[in-house]
């Protein structure tokens, strides 16, 4: 077997969790007609975060009930090896999804913004190439790699936030959520797809991560690290911009960079976007690599490097049509964003009913 | 694994930071500074356009210099387009710092309207560039810029914001700020005014009037090597030019803001002698409004204040000063107020107070701001301490 899972401990965990949810969090969005009812997407980001670890925390509690150590043990005990086949490439084409999402927005900025002559396929070949690197040498580099960048990372992003303090005013958070109800569950919806992957990956590597007992600390951790800094990401965008002008704005992120006050920070926004980038292309990585161990678990791969190779150029296919102007690629990009996260709660929460129906406990074991 | 992970950090970051994508490289491009907006002779309006001279040559890239070039055309992409046809390079917005727009294309709106919606977007200007509006030519101001110490239009544009800040002469406006007031109507932009010494100024008059020494752009009595002045607002009603302030009323609308760090202000004459007076800002400016009929906006300030001349107020008791300052200042703030609520002009944010009552999109689309503000009464609440000394005064 050549699943280059290897093992890695808490801090690498909890580093790679809370970059994937970061990252996506700030720059996923509904794009510009998610904010025709007000902005609810800070209010949204606690809902689904809350939604996210509630499901994780569920399904982690009949993981330990039946003895399950990883998503793919759990499948089986609930649908069988045969069933779990589509579950395994279910969850696992989500994640790409879930990698790509956020991938799409990054290229479109660094092709409208910085390498503004470049096509985007060749700044495609860029990131291409380092998630495949990141991809090929498995988890623990990975984990490893988010640990030595969490922290400028996360320290970018609050930065951002901080320079923007001049500028930030209440009375652009309103209308107060509450009068729209199903603009707020697609933006729920988003927050879901941001919040609940990196909890889903630490399910898949159980293994590598010591055990669901490990897994469950770690994912309570990532949340409690991420949500506020997402929160802060959302409420700083929200008081920057009425919902009238977000409705006008493609990466509102990138666009409170653009227009903090001052000459001084002329060159500010493209040094933070690169850091931003490289915890992005880290997150898209660890994402990668976990839908490609549940898909060698499903399918029963000894070798992962096909698999993660496989992930890799889907996921900088994903992201290349998104970034393609087509009427109809823009309808099917909207379903993804919308939709993606509420099937990936579903994919997990029907192994948890399944498995809470079942009356014995440590069986998962005896049933792989 | 160690070092595996240590070189793909640096593989990532060398990647990331990586510049050239195609062969087009830096000396490609002629940098635009600052833009001027100007009535065109032959067509409706006329560019300048001040570019950096980058000295290539040197090891350590540097700025040697500016230099204007000028075009008239139907629209801005007509001018650049002109423009580029007699230019060795391509121009470049990318590190536009500076917009000037002269005043008499700013009356009618559809100017600044087409200069955000339109132009921003597709010359990839950054929405925290400033704009000036000019009394004089916007060519003119530009170089008027121009000094023999030459510190570069960022340095500028740097000092632009500290002396709006130690002064409140002037205030800061960025391009994100007028295209929300574009877009959402919540509230009026004010944009700072500047002129040249050396021509007619426009022959505008400030909106409030009353002044013996106004301070506006080239209207001052000062000798720099910088033609250009910059002192006093511009204030729009609805992206349309509607009148001016100048710096003495500019200080007050900026305390009352919010927008405001300390200034010297003039408070006239006492008993035939000039008193001047330091203040600073003690807490930061609360706005309140009720929603009754007619509705009272209330805008509550805490400055402290220091007398430059004490002896020339050696009759009064320090709570006798400090109600002589309070009275003065709220003449001059109602003063001001009935000024711009007679211009329609929301300077004072009443319809960003207006928007809290909102609970759905659309009631906040319907709300009209115009028709709130023209019956809202303005209460002043200033709290003024007096300070016996100027300690603490100075710029941090």
């Amino acid at each position: 077997m050549n699943l280059r899972e290897g093992s890695i401990g808490n801090r690498e965990g909890v580093c790679i969790s809370a970059l994937i949810a970061v990252t996506s969090s700030a720059f996923l969005d509904g794009g510009r007609t998610a904010y025709r009812f007000g902005n609810q997407m800070w209010i949204a980001v606690i809902a689904g975060a809350a939604l996210s670890l509630a499901v994780f925390l569920l399904v982690v509690h009949a993981m330990e009930r039946r003895g399950c150590d990883d998503l793919y043990a759990f499948y089986v005990d609930a649908f069988g090896n045969v069933l779990a086949i589509p579950f395994c490439t279910l969850t696992a084409l989500l994640l790409i999804i879930a990698a790509a999402l956020p991938l799409i927005r990054m290229l479109y900025t660094l092709q409208r913004f910085i390498f503004v002559d470049a096509d985007t396929e060749n700044i495609l070949l860029y990131l291409l190439f380092s998630l495949w690197i990141l991809t090929f040498l498995g988890f623990e580099p990975i984990g490893r790699t988010a640990k030595l960048f969490s922290m400028p990372v996360l320290f970018a992003f609050l930065l951002m936030i901080l320079l923007g303090l001049p500028d930030y005013d209440r009375y652009r958070l309103y209308p107060l959520p509450g009068s729209a109800g199903a603009s707020f569950l697609h933006q729920m919806g988003i927050a879901v797809l941001s919040f609940l992957p990196p909890l889903l990956l630490l399910l898949i590597c159980g293994h590598g991560m010591h055990g669901i007992r490990t897994v469950k600390k770690i994912g309570c951790i990532a949340a409690l690290v991420s949500v506020p800094l997402a929160l802060l990401l959302q409420l700083a965008i929200g008081t920057a911009f009425s919902f009238l002008q977000l409705s006008n704005i493609d990466i509102p992120v990138y666009r409170l960079l653009l227009s903090v006050r001052g000459g001084m920070l002329l060159r500010l926004d493209k040094i933070l976007l690169f850091v931003w980038l490289i915890g992005m292309l880290i997150a898209a990585a660890a994402l990668i690599y976990g839908a490609s161990l549940q898909l060698c678990l499903g399918w029963h791969m000894r070798d992962i490097r096909p698999a993660a190779s496989v992930g890799c150029v889907f996921c900088a296919t994903l992201v290349l049509l998104g970034n393609r102007s087509v009427s109809v690629l823009s309808v099917f990009y909207t379903v993804l964003l919308r939709f993606s996260g509420s099937l990936l709660l579903a994919a997990v929460l029907l192994p948890a009913l399944i498995s809470f129906m079942k009356k014995g406990r440590d069986l998962c074991g005896s049933a792989v | 694994v160690r070092i595996r992970c240590l070189m793909l950090s640096l593989l990532l970051t060398l990647g990331g930071f990586c510049g050239c994508l195609q062969d087009k490289s830096l000396d490609r491009y002629a940098y635009v500074s600052a833009i001027g907006f100007d009535r065109g002779e032959n067509l409706p309006y006329k560019f300048t356009c001040m570019l950096h001279r980058v000295d290539y040559e040197s090891g350590e890239r540097r700025l040697a210099g500016t230099e204007i070039i000028t075009s008239e055309g139907n629209s801005l992409f007509e001018a650049i387009n002109t423009l580029s046809a007699s230019l060795p390079l391509q121009l470049s917005f990318v590190r536009t710092v500076l917009l000037v727009a002269e005043h008499s294309l700013l009356y009618d709106g559809t100017f600044l309207e087409q200069l955000i919606h339109t132009a921003l977007p597709s010359l990839f200007i950054r929405y925290n560039a400033n704009m000036f509006v000019s009394l004089s030519s916007a060519e003119q101001v530009l170089r008027g810029l121009h000094t023999k110490l030459d510190p570069g239009l960022a340095k500028i544009q740097e000092n632009f914001l500290t002396y709006s800040r130690d002064t409140g002469l002037i205030p800061m406006a960025n391009l994100m700020k007028i295209s929300e007031s574009l877009t959402d109507g919540a509230f009026d932009i004010v944009l700072p005014l500047c002129g040249t010494a050396s021509d007619d100024p426009g022959g505008m008059q400030d909106s409030v009037g009353d002044e013996p020494y106004a301070y506006l752009g080239g209207n001052l009595h000062t000798v720099t090597d910088m033609e250009t002045e910059i002192v006093g607002s511009a204030i729009f009603s609805e992206g349309k030019l509607v009148g001016i302030l100048n710096g003495q009323n500019t200080q007050l609308l900026q305390m009352a803001v919010g927008d405001f760090e300390r200034a010297y202000v003039r408070f006239g004459e006492v008993d035939g002698q000039e008193v001047d007076i330091l203040l600073k800002r003690r807490r930061p400016t609360k706005i309140s409004m009720n929603r009754e009929d007619p509705p009272v906006v209330t805008i509550s300030l805490g400055i402290s204040a220091y007398i430059e001349q004490p002896d020339r107020l050696s009759g009064m008791q320090p709570e006798q000063t400090e109600a002589w300052v309070r009275s003065v200042l709220l003449q001059r703030y109602e003063r001001l107020y009935a000024a711009c609520r007679a211009l329609q002009a929301d300077v004072f944010g009443i319809g960003t107070e207006t928007a809290l009552w909102c609970r759905t999109a659309a009631q906040m689309q319907q709300l009209d701001v115009k028709q709130i503000y023209s019956k809202t009464d303005a209460v002043f609440d200033i709290d003024v301490t007096l300070l016996p000394s100027s300690d603490g005064f100075s710029a941090d």
